[in-house]
């Protein structure tokens, strides 16, 4: 998980992760807190997450699942609801 | 052979990764498998939340039926306006027996329900919607998973 956190740390800089081993074989999930994403649609920033997980990670990049990506404002909100 | 068990955890989890087929179906242009993805990404949050650890498997795909029965619901009523407004919403788009439906049942469907005043691919357009409010009540339920 650590190589997980390093490589979108290196990416999205300042970011807050907040990432969830997976167990029993399910795959690591989370957030992924980011002022940057603000521009940026649902997909465009998932294509942001994924590519930058392949690229760091190649294969081992599918042992990330689903990392939801909010702005900090965005996030402020959610854990509210 | 082991038995399969469904417990709110898999369901749980199972949001998630059907959440992420449905992404993926998207960027490949699959956009009916990705439609039917996206709903049951919804139903399995609502699933984690609506069932219990000593049930047998609940074959209900109602969405209504889940929401009813879940716990998935944003605290104040600011937040659960909107909840309802994109849960109804996705409840109009989707629906389970879309598997038995050819892409053209499909698009008359949603035609029917009136929801989008557009020309072209109402699938396309449609999928595209459904990912977006299934991510919102997936993540709603992931971030509360623990509290």
């Amino acid at each position: 998980m650590e190589e997980i956190t390093d490589a979108l740390r290196s990416r999205f800089t300042e970011a807050e992760i907040k990432l969830e081993p997976g167990e029993d074989g399910e795959r690591i999930h989370g957030f992924l807190i980011w002022e940057g994403f603000a521009p940026l649609n649902f997909l465009e920033r998932q294509h942001l997450v994924h590519n930058t997980l392949r690229d760091a990670l190649e294969a081992e990049a599918e042992q990330v699942g689903m990392v939801f990506t909010y702005t900090p404002a965005e996030y402020d909100l959610l854990q509210a609801a | 052979m082991p038995e399969v068990k469904f417990t709110r955890r898999s369901y749980y989890h199972a949001a998630q990764e059907h959440l992420d087929m449905a992404i993926a179906l998207i960027d490949a242009q699959q956009y009916f498998a990705a439609h039917y993805f996206a709903g049951v990404a919804i139903e399995a949050i609502l699933r984690a939340y609506g069932g219990r650890e000593d049930e047998t498997f609940d074959s209900s795909h109602s969405l209504d039926y889940w929401a009813g029965k879940g716990r998935l619901l944003p605290k104040g009523r600011d937040g659960q306006a909107a909840f309802y407004a994109m849960y109804t919403e996705a409840n109009l788009r989707w629906r389970a027996n879309q598997r038995y439906m050819t892409p053209k049942m499909l698009s008359t469907h949603l035609y029917s329900t009136g929801l989008d005043q557009i020309r072209g691919d109402r699938i396309k357009y449609s999928a595209n919607r459904l990912l977006e409010i299934a991510a919102a009540i997936v993540a709603l339920g992931v971030s509360r998973w623990k509290k």
